[in-house]
């Protein structure tokens, strides 16, 4: 869901991708920055995002991810999908 | 939709994955450099291994891994390999085979959608004739049991138009026919009610060959007229409608021609099918159609009537072929199960090889699910190729034999479609691949099981496989023998009976003796004279071209003759026998003998005085004390009205003896003078000429005489004979069974012999040391030989007793129990046996002790 939040403000390589999240969370999460690109695989084969060829600061060939409107409604789907379940846990913590 | 999509993807990357993990490989790499503490990145050959994971197919690269593995494995052991996979391949052959024909015969069925519901009726069986009034059967009083009743006649119909005149094979039927059978159309309508009401327009289904050949399969051809003469009413000619065209293939009776014209026919005809209602038992129909057709009855019905009987459409299409079919699959079954057992043995002795690479695995930390994948991967493979190069050869096969094939069993395979590889025989084939596979892989293991460790360390001593793991061995090989036993006692049994039958004195000469049919028109012949006129003019001038006598028969050679009453002049009671009616020359053309008087000649037909020539056993037994010669008799046909009487006739003759068929007993023939005064006649010649030359003349001298008349292609009496076509064949088939067993069996032996030889080299160095002789070294193994081929033997020899039983009715003139045969297929067997023993011992007693001794 991350990924997706991401790339939803524009096309991203995987580096450029690691940074924002890192960033926007705050740098409270910092976990393996490799394990974003199995799970970019899975995204890739859902067609959630699309990927093509890119260049990336250093001058390597990269690719860069973009989301897919498949992909903008599955954002869509897990946000809702995640405030629901937050407002509940919420919910559940204030009154007891 | 988008799991579909995902699958596509999948299939993209699988294609494209040298390109994405190279990709992939960069991408981390760049952020890697991007990065300003690289260890925070993770372990990337793992992550690698996860994104591959993702993309799927893992089982794919597994399951490449372990075939390449395996084949590996496989090459080592080319000789192993070799021999298991063409062992296996003719297995499978094999079975491909006799399954594709069980599956033409006994599974696909007759093609009609519930062909196992349609039943034949026989309202007099096995009797000569049936109650009168049966056309007027109401089968709507058993319509709770017949869902409907299915009749057809025969009809011959000729069509004229455009510039050539053709003979078509038509069907008059109801409309149960129609449902009943299921009749279904490939263009056009199916016949509906309307067409089988009196007085609506005649219409008609054509056949699709005609609708091809004749229309150019032009969908125009629906719903024209058609102009037809029916050969049961020359000069009234039918118009009919035709308004559909049947299935390609579409038969009905006892062979599988195609039907060229079915008509409705409004008018009720006698129905000899039906097709039951589901789940109604074909005995509880028997009953109600007894009484229906009691009801019906308009002539008094015999006390003895054992009214209605239903016989199985399929049954009656099967015939004598059902025991024959499941015999030949019983012993393909055997020979398969044999090569299993062989390739086994062999699967034994190479695992006893590779004990110690198997040892080295375990300790490694593989565990027996990955031996188990490996073993059953490499049998996976053998078998595989064994299976595709059996059913190849099958389908090489099928495509040329199985015309031959369905001769010989003397039926065609009741689909249109003949013997063919189709998915039910694949899918059959398949199973038993796998089961072999299955069963074949799990071999080894047992061999394996305990004592793997003791593998490890057995340099110091002598080695030798479990007592268990002999046991089995021997088992097999035990087993393998009684197999080919029981093979070659049918084999054996089958090839006397060829012998017995082909030494059984027929009483005549089938050898070159063709005959073929004259087929009139029923036009401008005024009576039966004239007709006999062309049936004589048309014997004389074929007898002229070809230089042998051409004659007629009534009956032809090889069926049981109709039985007719003899009587004697003086008053004494009848007796039963053959009557038959030949033209002048009969017994000289077909080489019957005659022991005392005269052949017919050219006058007796005509004479006022009627003659008859009867049977040597005939004659003894109407005559007992002789002087047969010069004596009267007449036939007596029994039929519904009674008993009608020919004429009294002198014996001028007495001829030799003829069976018919081959288990003929009652040879009591009584024949008289006739040449045909019908459209038709059956005649004979003998002659060495090719069928088509024979053909070419019949057909021109037939034209010479009269221009419509019609000659069927001869064909060669002996074809006719399909008791030694069928016995023949079958015994080729078990020959060949036979000796593939058998030799597998000595292969088995052999392999099994020479491995012990080769185990025990140092104890047999040993003995010869301590001053053992040869002799006595080859005693050793020609012992343990004997007890392999002993109990093999045994068990054979009670399999081979239970074989015979089963085979009684398809041997002839061979006690069941026929001791020659179990003896001589026990000694060849045993002979080969002991050879094979033999020949694998000598190279072990011979070799060298000191060198024995020093290896290791």
């Amino acid at each position: 869901m991350l990924i997706l939040r991401v790339l939803a403000a524009g096309s991203l390589h995987g580096y450029a991708i690691a940074q924002r999240i890192h960033t926007l969370s705050r740098e409270e999460l910092s976990v393996e920055e490799g394990s974003l690109y199995p799970a970019l695989q899975k995204l890739l084969l859902k067609g959630w995002v699309k990927a093509s060829p890119a260049i990336s600061e250093t001058g390597r060939a990269v690719r860069e991810y973009k989301l897919t409107p498949a992909g903008r409604k599955q954002l869509e789907h897990e946000r809702a999908n995640y405030r629901r379940v937050t407002a509940a846990i919420g919910a559940v913590l204030d009154t007891a | 939709m988008s799991v579909l999509a995902e699958w596509v993807r999948r299939l993209g990357y699988r294609l494209n994955r040298r390109r994405l993990e190279d990709a992939l490989q960069q991408e981390m790499e760049a952020h890697r450099e991007l990065m300003g503490e690289p260890v925070r990145f993770g372990n990337t050959l793992q992550l690698r291994e996860r994104s591959r994971d993702v993309w799927g197919w893992g089982w794919l690269d597994a399951l490449g891994r372990d075939v390449r593995f395996a084949a590996r494995g496989l090459r080592r052991t080319p000789l192993f390999t070799l021999v298991a996979t063409v062992s296996l391949a003719l297995g499978l052959a094999l079975a491909t085979s006799t399954v594709s024909v069980v599956n033409a015969y006994l599974i696909r069925s007759l093609p009609y959608p519930v062909a196992d519901r349609l039943y034949h009726v026989m309202y007099a069986p096995p009797g000569p004739w049936e109650p009168a009034g049966m056309t007027a059967l109401d089968w709507t009083s058993v319509a709770d049991v017949v869902e409907f009743p299915i009749s057809a006649s025969g009809e011959s119909f000729y069509v004229s138009e455009g510039g050539y005149t053709q003979s078509l094979r038509g069907l008059r039927v109801t409309r149960g026919f129609v449902e009943g059978l299921g009749v279904s159309v490939a263009a056009g309508r199916r016949p509906a009610a309307h067409d089988f009401t009196a007085g609506s327009e005649p219409s008609a289904l054509i056949g699709h060959a005609l609708w091809r050949n004749r229309f150019g399969s032009d969908p125009g051809a629906i719903g024209r007229l058609i102009r037809a003469e029916p050969e049961s009413r020359p000069g009234q000619a039918e118009r009919l409608r035709i308004v559909g065209v049947l299935e390609p293939g579409f038969y009905f009776g006892r062979d599988r021609t195609a039907i060229d014209m079915l008509v409705p026919h409004p008018a009720p005809v006698r129905t000899y099918m039906v097709r039951l209602r589901e789940g109604v038992p074909p005995a509880a129909a028997e009953r109600r159609l007894t009484e229906a057709a009691r009801r019906a009855a308009t002539s008094p019905i015999p006390n003895d009537w054992s009214g209605v009987r239903l016989e199985s459409a399929r049954d009656r299409w099967l015939g004598r072929l059902r025991p024959v079919l499941l015999g030949i699959t019983v012993a393909v079954g055997l020979v398969l199960v044999i090569v299993c057992a062989n390739v086994a043995v062999l699967m034994l002795l190479r695992s006893m090889q590779r004990q110690k690479e198997v040892a080295v695995r375990l300790a490694l930390g593989s565990g027996w699910g990955h031996i188990s994948r490996m073993l059953l991967t490499e049998t996976g493979i053998i078998c595989t190729i064994a299976l595709g190069a059996g059913i190849a050869m099958t389908a090489i096969l099928l495509g040329t034999l199985s015309p031959a094939i369905e001769t010989q069993l003397g039926r065609p395979a009741p689909s249109a479609a003949g013997i063919t590889i189709d998915t039910t025989v694949m899918a059959i084939v398949g199973a038993i691949g796998l089961l072999a596979a299955i069963a074949l892989s799990l071999v080894p293991l047992t061999s394996w099981g305990r004592g793997m460790t003791n593998a490890l360390q057995q340099d110091a001593r002598v080695t030798t496989d479990g007592r268990s793991m002999r046991r089995l061995r021997s088992g097999l090989i035990a087993f393998e023998i009684a197999g080919s036993l029981v093979l070659l006692v049918g084999c054996g049994l089958m090839v006397r009976s060829v012998i017995t039958m082909m030494n059984t004195d027929l009483g005549f000469d089938p050898a070159g003796l063709n005959t073929s049919r004259i087929m009139l028109r029923a036009q401008n012949r005024p009576d039966p004279a004239a007709y006999r006129s062309v049936h004589e003019r048309f014997a004389a001038s074929v007898t002229a071209l070809t230089g042998s006598k051409v004659v007629f028969s009534s009956w032809p050679p090889f069926f049981p003759p109709p039985e007719h009453l003899i009587e004697p002049d003086a008053g004494e009671p009848g007796i039963v026998g053959g009557a038959i009616s030949v033209s002048a020359g009969y017994f000289s053309t077909f080489g019957v003998p005659i022991a005392q008087g005269r052949d017919f000649t050219g006058e007796d037909a005509s004479t006022e005085a009627p003659v008859a020539v009867i049977s040597e056993t005939l004659a003894r037994r109407l005559w007992p004390a002789g002087g047969a010669l010069g004596r009267r008799v007449r036939d007596v046909a029994r039929t519904q009205g009674g008993a009608t009487p020919g004429p009294w006739r002198t014996v001028v003759g007495i001829a030799g003896d003829v069976r018919q068929t081959y288990d003929d007993e009652d040879r009591s023939d009584f024949y008289w003078p006739r040449t045909p005064d019908g459209r038709f006649g059956t005649f004979y010649v003998r002659s060495n000429q090719p069928g088509p030359v024979l053909f070419d003349h019949f057909q021109r001298t037939a034209a010479h005489i009269d221009r419509n008349a019609v000659i069927n292609p001869p064909r060669l009496v002996a074809r006719d004979d399909q008791t030694l076509a069928g016995t023949r064949f079958l015994t080729w088939l078990l020959a060949g069974f036979a000796a593939t067993a058998a030799f597998l069996a000595m292969l088995g032996i052999y392999g099994v012999t020479a491995y012990a030889a080769q185990q025990r080299r140092k104890e047999m160095a040993i003995r010869t040391a301590l001053g053992a002789s040869r002799r006595a070294l080859m005693g050793i193994f020609l012992r343990e030989g004997a007890v392999l081929l002993g109990v093999g033997t045994a068990v054979g020899l009670f399999g081979g007793a239970a074989t015979s039983r089963v085979m009684r009715n398809q041997v002839f003139g061979v006690q069941p129990f026929d001791a020659p045969t179990f003896a001589i297929a026990c000694a060849l067997l045993l002979a080969a046996g002991f050879l094979a023993v033999f020949v694998a011992a000598r190279g072990a007693c011979a070799a060298n002790p000191v060198g024995a001794l020093n290896s290791n």
